[in-house]
């Protein structure tokens, strides 16, 4: 959470660009990433992370009705985007394809060793149930509380904690294969 | 599952092109909004006002034809309301048909008297006449003779 964001958010509300940049700086980033690890290809993840802030940017008002943190409404918003393009068209599974990775201080073979394993991570991600996938990436990944999680997903923090573990066992057995 | 945790930390690694970034924001930025709250806000409450009334008049407005057209359906339909089912007109039908039957009766009874009585009279009539044509007879014969036995003498 950003330092008053409160405040931040109602100048965005207000149309001001700026504040809104510093709200896009601050979540665009993860967003990315949930979106990255659901889908196959990075055009695509782009493609989406772009119409979830166009569309928090158009209906950021709406926001102040929903007594939930950016984050989660930032993240119903992700979710939503995805499922639609699950609906409408078949995303394959596509392991070989290595992300961009923020590495630029490691020597070029612990680059290619990070890769792979964030490759392999994700695949066994993408192999969970959507449910599990949201968990696991916004626990594990992005930190956020089960609260938060709760929120975004409109589950009980208990049920959170629920799939939690079921989704960790599940990825478990998946990596150990 | 320590080393699970620690992996999926390495996906945080996981971050967008810089330039794709910052074009997208610009993008974002420079489209217009849909609806400013200003608007969104009396709109809403316009809107959630004019649906409030609205369901209401048109509630309301559905119970009284329903009613109006059970009321109407119970006086076309109900057995009650049918005119030969009707207790006060069989009974004036009734009255009606008694009232002809006595009519009826009052005037075979007049009948009955009436050639009675024409009977009686025709018979005394009969008997007077008879009575009165044999005299008469008798007499004018009579007086035949007489003038007869008048012309005679003459």
């Amino acid at each position: 959470m950003l330092d008053n964001e409160q405040n931040i958010i109602e100048r965005a509300i207000d149309g001001d660009e700026k504040a809104f940049g510093l709200l896009y700086s601050h979540y665009q980033p993860q967003i990315y990433r949930f979106i990255y690890i659901k889908v196959s290809k990075k055009e695509e993840a782009e493609d989406l992370t772009h119409q979830v802030f166009l569309k928090a940017w158009q209906s950021i008002e709406r926001f102040t009705y929903q007594k939930l943190p950016l984050s989660s409404w930032l993240y119903r918003i992700a979710r939503n985007q995805v499922i639609d393009v699950y609906r409408t068209q078949k995303i394959e599974l596509d392991i070989e394809e290595i992300p961009e990775v923020a590495s630029e201080d490691k020597k070029v073979e612990d680059e290619i060793d990070i890769k792979k394993e964030v490759e392999k991570i994700r695949g066994a991600i993408k192999q969970l149930k959507p449910e599990q996938q949201d968990v696991i990436i916004m626990r594990y990944i992005e930190e956020l509380s089960p609260q938060e999680i709760a929120l975004a997903l409109k589950k009980t923090p208990t049920a959170i904690r629920i799939i939690q573990h079921r989704a960790l066992k599940s990825l478990r057995n998946i990596l150990e294969k | 599952m320590n080393n699970i945790e620690g992996k999926l930390k390495n996906l945080k690694s996981i971050k967008p092109d810089n330039d794709y970034s910052l074009k997208s924001l610009c993008l974002i930025v420079s489209s217009p909004k849909i609806s400013p709250i200003e608007s969104i806000s009396i709109w809403q409450k316009a809107l959630t006002g004019f649906r409030l009334s609205s369901g209401v008049v048109l509630a309301s407005a559905l119970v009284l034809v329903i009613f109006v057209s059970a009321l109407y359906l119970n006086t076309v339909i109900s057995p009650l309301f049918l005119p030969g089912l009707n207790d006060k007109n069989i009974s004036a039908e009734a009255d009606q048909i008694n009232q002809s039957i006595n009519i009826n009766l009052n005037e075979i009874k007049y009948h009955q008297m009436s050639q009675e009585i024409t009977k009686s009279t025709l018979e005394n009539i009969s008997k007077n006449n008879s009575a009165t044509n044999t005299t008469s007879t008798i007499s004018s014969s009579k007086e035949t003779i007489d003038q007869l036995l008048n012309d005679l003498v003459k």
